[in-house]
C-alpha cells in the first residue's frame, strides 16, 4: 500500500510539495525497479512472512522493518540528480543533527553517520514531478537483514570491506522524536509552513486500486 | 518485450550472466549467437538510476540483432539514452560490459 499512494501522489500532486512520513505493519523487502528479484533472497522472504514489494524508482533493496520511511513529492526540483538528492537530503540531515545526531548527505543517495549508512534513498520523476522516497534505520537486526538482502561480492570487495554488515548503521531514537525532527527540519531548511494532512477515503479508494492491480500483482514484482 | 529465446534449438546460443562495479551495480545477463557475433537477448539489472526507467525495457528490445562491437552498442545505446537522465554508469561503461561477457565466454 506505501508505494501505491506515493505513486498515487505523483499523479495528483499540486503545486504545493508532499512530505509523508510513515511506517510499514508488516516488515518488507522493496526492491529497486531495475533489480533483478534474485538479487534478493525471495524464499527467505516467504519463509519469514516478510512481504516484496519492487519500487517504481530505482537503487538498491531495502529491509523495511524497524525504520521511519519517508517520500518527497514536488513540481519544482533542481534539474541535475545529484542537486536534487543533496536538495532533499539536507532535510534528513538538518533533522538528525537537531537530534544530536552527527548525519552526513554521503553522494550519491546515502545519509551517514561516523561513516556508515544510516539511510539510503531512490528517486523518480514522472511528468514533471520528482518522487523521492528514502528509510531512516532507527534499530536494524543485520542478521535478518543480510540474510534476506543478496549483496554481490563485487559491491563488498570494491569497497575493500570484507563484511557488508559493518556498513550498516542505526540512530537508536523512536519514530516519533524523528518524525518531529524532520517537520521542524521542513521549515528550516526551505522556510515554509507545514499543514499535516491525511488521505481521504475516495484517495485512499484510489491507492487500494494501484497497490491492488500493480504492487500485488506477480506481473510487476517479478518484472525483473 | 524480448521473446524468449529458446537456448537448446541454437546450438550456437551462449548465455553470460557478469556483474561490474560502476558508480553503482550492474549485472549483464547477455546471450548472444557466437556463429554471427549477435546479441540475442540482454538483460540490465542493478541499483542504478535512470530516468525515465522505461527506457530499459527500450534497450533490451532494441539492441536485440545488434552485433557484438563496442562502436556499434555505444551507437545504439547513445541514440536511445540520448534524453534520459543516467546515474550509476556510463554508455562507455554499458558497452565493455557486454563486450566484457562476450569475452569471458572466450575464457
Amino acid at each position: 500500500m506505501n508505494m501505491a499512494i506515493d505513486e498515487y501522489l505523483i499523479t495528483h500532486i499540486t503545486d504545493t510539495p508532499v512530505f509523508r512520513i510513515y511506517g510499514w505493519s508488516n516488515p518488507c523487502v522493496s526492491i529497486g525497479y531495475f533489480q533483478s528479484i534474485n538479487d534478493i533472497n525471495f524464499q527467505k522472504c516467504k519463509t519469514e512472512t516478510v512481504d516484496v514489494v519492487r519500487r517504481i524508482t530505482g537503487g538498491g533493496s531495502v529491509f523495511h522493518e524497524k525504520e521511519l520511511t519517508y517520500s518527497f513529492v514536488s513540481r519544482k526540483y533542481p534539474p541535475k540528480i545529484l542537486d536534487s538528492y543533496q536538495e532533499i537530503c539536507q532535510i534528513i540531515v538538518s533533522g538528525l543533527h537537531t537530534l544530536g545526531i552527527d548525519a552526513k548527505f554521503s553522494p550519491l543517495n546515502d545519509i551517514t553517520v561516523d561513516g556508515k549508512k544510516v539511510g539510503g534513498n531512490a528517486q523518480t520523476r514522472k511528468n514533471d514531478v520528482l518522487l523521492q522516497h528514502g528509510t531512516i534505520l532507527l534499530e536494524v537486526n543485520k542478521e535478518k537483514m543480510f540474510s534476506l538482502l543478496k549483496v554481490p561480492a563485487e559491491k563488498i570487495s570494491d569497497k575493500k570491506i570484507s563484511d557488508a554488515k559493518y556498513r550498516v548503521s542505526q540512530i537508536s531514537k523512536t519514530f516519533d522524536q524523528v518524525a518531529e525532527s524532520l517537520k521542524d527540519s521542513l521549515k528550516l531548511v526551505f522556510g515554509c509552513q507545514t499543514v499535516p494532512t491525511t488521505l481521504k477515503q475516495d484517495e485512499l479508494e484510489s491507492c487500494k486500486k494501484i497497490a491492488k492491480d500493480k504492487y500485488s500483482n506477480p506481473d510487476w514484482t517479478f518484472k525483473r | 518485450m524480448v521473446p524468449p529465446i529458446n537456448r537448446q534449438n541454437n546450438p550456437n546460443s551462449m548465455s553470460v550472466k557478469r556483474y561490474f562495479k560502476f558508480e553503482k551495480m550492474v549485472c549483464v545477463d547477455l546471450v548472444f549467437d557466437k556463429s554471427t557475433d549477435t546479441i540475442q537477448s540482454v538483460k540490465i539489472t542493478g541499483d542504478f538510476f535512470l530516468h525515465p526507467e522505461e527506457t530499459i525495457d527500450l534497450i533490451e528490445s532494441e539492441i536485440v540483432g545488434t552485433k557484438l562491437e563496442k562502436d556499434l552498442i555505444k551507437k545504439k545505446l547513445e541514440s536511445l539514452l540520448s534524453c534520459c537522465e543516467l546515474y550509476g554508469f556510463s554508455i562507455d561503461s554499458l558497452s565493455d560490459a557486454i563486450i566484457k561477457c562476450k569475452e569471458a565466454d572466450s575464457h
